[in-house]
């Protein structure tokens, strides 16, 4: 199986450029059994769907749906190839082609998550430090277009801190860094669990103008 | 079931109580009524039929469905511990049960449309409550740190975001009972207080 060159970076690529708060991001899950994604009594996808416990959830891989499809979803990359081909690249970088059972495989069972951006992109939240007034900070929920070896479309859901002039994970001081982290991680699951869907949503590609040279 | 308090005393002194808390979802307050004027016994007057509606005749199924819902939600803990264990090298189930009972408690007690709960892999518990057009998300830690924080609530009506705090548990609670009696306890049968006597 040739692995689908549409979906890497390439020398003719650029970051994307334009707008994209009415397209949709993508994430995979380990199955695509609706009960086991859906919570049956709130109908809200799972924490457990949202991010798998290995995973930051305030650091969150997705992709942009539109040139990657559901179909590219489906694509696993071997744990062996998972450092190499999972670091962030220029998006016009020259990177070799995965190849089929030794760097990736298709995963018939993965399942999705969908959330159209606008509904979290921009999404401002202001929170103190416990019960002291006055100390407080603002977190800005931002879509970033982070390529990678395997997918030009990698996309991550992060924190940008405006008082620290930088993004959640860039924090030197760990100790701060895990309070921002532990107040900001209830905000990034509750506004997945409100708008994502396992639906299919009715999405447009983007213009090719927005991610060629 | 209503109360009777003085009952040794003459009929026209009795004083019935009748705390909300036993029916509704609103944790405050009670109502007080005197029936000293009333020119009927009690349970054929307009009041006895009102405290004989269906919803206060099913004081104790809903007690037992809370009991149920109570006792499948720790179930629910029991099972997601398990999967998680390899998460909670420092805290034991039992001292999860012990930090989370009166929270699931309380909450459940809001008489939830839907409720839900899930251990997450930060030794920390989200709970999602949905009630009359609202959503309610809390995730509750299981260390509180030294500034009084262990729990953030994030409040939806419909679609749109109604705000986000962060603090101690017991004020997230009391944040997501103002928001729902606000929204209804103003309604608390205004058309059956009109019908009192004094």
């Amino acid at each position: 199986m040739n692995y689908p060159t549409e979906i890497l970076p390439n020398k003719n690529r650029k970051l994307i450029s334009c707008e994209i708060q009415s397209q949709y991001l993508i994430r995979s899950t380990p199955t695509s059994v609706i009960s086991d994604l859906i919570d049956e009594v709130t109908g809200d996808i799972k924490q457990k769907t949202i991010c798998s416990p290995a995973e930051n959830i305030t650091d969150l891989s997705t992709s942009l749906l539109g040139v990657f499809t559901l179909g590219h979803n489906k694509i696993e990359i071997s744990k062996e190839s998972k450092a190499k081909l999972g670091k962030y690249c220029a998006p016009d970088a020259e990177v070799e082609v995965p190849v089929y059972e030794i760097d990736f495989y298709i995963d018939e069972n993965k399942g999705f998550w969908t959330i159209q951006i606008e509904k979290v992109f921009k999404e401002s939240v202001t929170y103190t430090f416990g019960d002291k007034p006055g100390i407080i900070f603002t977190a800005i929920c931002s879509i970033v277009h982070t390529p990678t070896f395997w997918n030009y479309w990698h996309f991550s859901i992060k924190w940008y801190l405006n008082d620290y002039n930088c993004y959640l994970d860039e924090v030197q001081d760990d100790k701060l860094k895990k309070k921002i982290s532990r107040r900001l991680s209830g905000e990034a699951r509750a506004m997945i669990a409100k708008f994502a869907k396992i639906i299919e949503p009715d999405y447009q590609e983007l213009l090719a103008d927005c991610y060629t040279k | 079931m209503p109360v009777p308090v003085n009952i040794d005393k003459a009929p026209q002194e009795n004083v019935w109580f009748f705390n909300y808390n036993d029916t509704c979802s609103y944790s405050t307050g009670s109502t007080l009524f005197y029936i000293n004027d009333l020119k009927e016994s009690f349970f054929n007057s307009k009041l006895g039929v009102e405290f004989c509606n269906p919803s206060i005749s099913n004081v104790g199924t809903q007690h037992n469905e809370t009991n149920k819902m109570f006792i499948k939600l720790n179930k629910t803990l029991d099972d997601q511990y398990n999967n998680f264990s390899e998460y909670y090298n420092n805290i034991s189930l039992a001292e999860i049960k012990s930090i989370t009972s009166n929270i699931i408690s309380e909450l459940i007690s809001l008489s939830p449309d839907a409720f839900s709960l899930e251990l997450t892999n930060e030794e920390s518990i989200f709970y999602t409550l949905k009630k009359d057009g609202y959503s309610f998300y809390i995730q509750q830690y299981f260390e509180t740190e030294d500034d009084g924080f262990n729990a953030t609530l994030v409040s939806f009506k419909g679609d749109n975001k109604i705000d986000s705090i962060n603090g101690d548990i017991n004020n997230i609670l009391a944040s997501i009972e103002s928001k729902i009696s606000n929204n209804t306890s103003h309604n608390l049968n205004l058309a059956f207080l009109n019908e009192l006597s004094y």
